[in-house]
């Protein structure tokens, strides 16, 4: 409830802010936010039972805006460790550790310099989520790589802020999942070899494989230099490869972008 | 922007639905927490066929005695008639305040038939017990015989055995003894074996199950022995094992007894091979586990239940040990004496 109060809020700002300013930014932004997640999780490889997520996520992303040639470029790094948690018993806790990555690159649809620009494109994003239940008494896992398409929004609302709207849907994907058993030889043999466990799965189609990941953030201009954000995170996963899996994440994030 | 606000609403409600985007949570109530069980059991345990056990049967007949009116203490006692059927120490089932191991019987009468504390004052100079908890050493009175006791098989610290070998490389046998051992894990079985190597031998195979039908595995991995580390012991070893030589222990018995310098001692090993299944739940906050996997001998026998047989039987009763005998131990000092001379 308190996540829908607040991304209420910060879109409240972009239904009455009337924008001044055209989008001239610098070239490169780091920005660095920490957020609180609540979300949703079955997954029947781990547990028959659902789980609400819970804890705080961290993300740190470079975005590079070429004006002249119309071109985004955005690097992005998402990492949380969230306690999972079900109804049937309180000892049945467990922890989720997950991770994003992704790389975007899009260009530009609209040609003004003004209120509104778009930019559409692709990339690559690497999802990864581990369930660990006391030390490992139970595990599980779900990783998604592959090709996604995705787009950029921005709309300046003042001259002092603007809002920003990314999504991505994933295209082409290889997900990897634990074994029909939930174990087996290989996972075994391949404990300490993460590389060979991440890549050790199966191409499918939008049919076994669907995900949305959205953000929406309102950003405040401090100086030419320092932004300051507020963020709404969306993501959705599910597939039935396997294992049935499904996630649902909601974000709340602030933090700041370092211009440069 | 209103029509996004609408939409961002209409999302908003939607993810914080549970039911709608995860679909309805498992009731808890008895007969679904037994469907959930039974449903697992059947399409994951790999053991069926090699245990010829009749799982619908069982089905048929417990699930009948069950209705939403059954305590948890009646569902405890009906769910381990049932799992005790398949006589497997990797089928568990924990409560709050209760834990099930199916097919414990001989354990329980095994562990009496063997006493750590008996070898050490009898029959030992000394013996010493390492940072690891499952693993002592010492040396055998009057003999130049070392002699090594794991209570476990799951060493967080390969230079404390290598330590432990250092130590009694230079006597002229070593007694490994694998009683009261509630294995462990599988590798580091394979490396303690690796000290005392000969050779590569081909030793078992191993199927995980990966299908709905009962008959459905992977293909077969097939593991060997193979020389651990600088140096190997290749004098005479003796081996001794009991009912209560479980799961990694068996695993790193039959690594042992295929060295043409190691003799096998003892009472038959318990017979659960398959690795035990990470924790199930249940919607009334039990957890259980079972077999995943089909371990087959060289010659493409199960001994899942069978249990590992010495070369040499030989069995403790529980009055031996009351009595401050250890027969077991006596036979393998008089086997390597006659047979070697030590």
């Amino acid at each position: 409830m308190k996540t829908t109060v607040s991304i209420l809020f910060l879109l409240s700002f972009s239904l009455v802010a009337k924008s001044q300013i055209s989008l001239q930014k610098p070239k490169n932004n780091l920005s660095l936010s920490v957020g609180y997640n609540v979300g949703l999780l079955k997954d029947e490889n781990f547990s028959p039972l659902n789980y609400s997520e819970n804890g705080l996520t961290y993300s740190i992303d470079y975005l590079r805006l070429n004006p002249e040639k119309n071109q985004l470029f955005k690097v992005q790094v998402d990492f949380m460790s969230n306690d999972l948690i079900t109804d049937a018993s309180s000892d049945f806790i467990s922890k989720l550790i997950s991770g994003n990555l992704s790389f975007d690159y899009q260009r530009k649809l609209t040609n003004s310099k003004e209120n509104f620009n778009l930019y559409l494109g692709g990339g690559y994003q690497s999802n990864i989520n581990y369930i660990n239940y006391n030390d490992q008494d139970a595990f599980s896992y779900f990783m998604s790589h592959g090709l996604n398409l995705s787009a950029t929004a921005f709309l300046n609302i003042s001259e002092k802020s603007h809002f920003e709207s990314t999504i991505h849907i994933p295209l082409f994907e290889m997900v990897v999942q634990p074994p029909y058993a939930g174990n087996d030889e290989i996972l075994e043999e391949n404990q300490e070899k993460p590389f060979s466990l991440i890549t050790n799965g199966e191409f499918t189609s939008l049919n076994t494989y669907f995900a949305l990941f959205w953000t929406a953030s309102w950003v405040h201009h401090v100086s030419d230099k320092i932004q300051l954000r507020a963020e709404y995170k969306f993501q959705y996963q599910k597939a039935s490869t396997t294992h049935l899996f499904i996630q649902n994440q909601n974000q709340l994030c602030a933090g700041a972008t370092y211009m440069f | 922007m209103k029509h996004t606000l609408i939409l961002l609403t209409i999302v908003f409600l939607f993810s914080s639905c549970e039911k709608a985007i995860l679909g309805p949570d498992e009731e808890n109530t008895p007969t679904n927490n037994f469907d959930l069980l039974w449903k697992d059991f059947d399409k994951r345990y790999a053991l069926f066929e090699v245990k010829q056990i009749d799982w619908y049967g069982l089905k048929t007949r417990y699930r009948s005695q069950i209705d939403n009116n059954t305590s948890e203490s009646e569902l405890w006692d009906i769910f381990t008639e049932m799992l005790e059927h398949l006589k497997d120490g990797h089928v568990s089932l924990k409560s709050d305040n209760d834990y099930f191991e199916s097919g414990d019987s001989l354990i329980k009468v095994a562990q009496n038939e063997f006493d750590l504390d008996l070898v050490e004052s009898t029959y030992l100079d000394y013996h010493t017990q390492t940072n690891d908890l499952g693993l002592s050493y010492g040396k055998v009175k009057d003999k130049d015989i070392g002699y090594i006791h794991f209570e476990n098989v799951e060493g967080d610290n390969d230079k404390i055995f290598e330590d432990v070998m250092a130590s009694l490389k230079n006597h002229a046998a070593i007694i490994v003894d694998l009683r009261n051992n509630s294995g462990g894990d599988d590798e580091y079985a394979h490396k303690i074996a690796g000290a005392f190597a000969d050779g590569e031998h081909f030793i078992y195979s191993v199927q995980t199950r990966n299908g709905e039908n009962y008959g459905d595995f992977d293909s077969k991995k097939l593991w060997y022995t193979k020389p651990v580390g600088n140096q190997q012991y290749l004098k005479p070893v003796v081996l001794i094992t009991s009912r209560y030589t479980v799961s990694g222990a068996e695993i790193l018995t039959l690594n042992m007894r295929v060295f043409g310098h190691i003799t096998h001692l003892g009472d038959t090993t318990k017979g659960d091979h398959s690795d035990k299944s990470s924790d199930r739940f249940l919607a009334n906050g039990w957890t259980y586990t079972y077999s995943f996997q089909k371990y087959l001998m060289p010659n493409g026998e199960s001994l899942e239940g069978i249990g590992i047989a010495p070369e040499v039987y030989i069995r403790n009763s529980s009055a031996d040990i009351e009595a401050g005998n250890d027969l077991m131990f006596e036979e393998a000092l008089t086997y390597l004496y006659e047979t070697y001379k030590i």
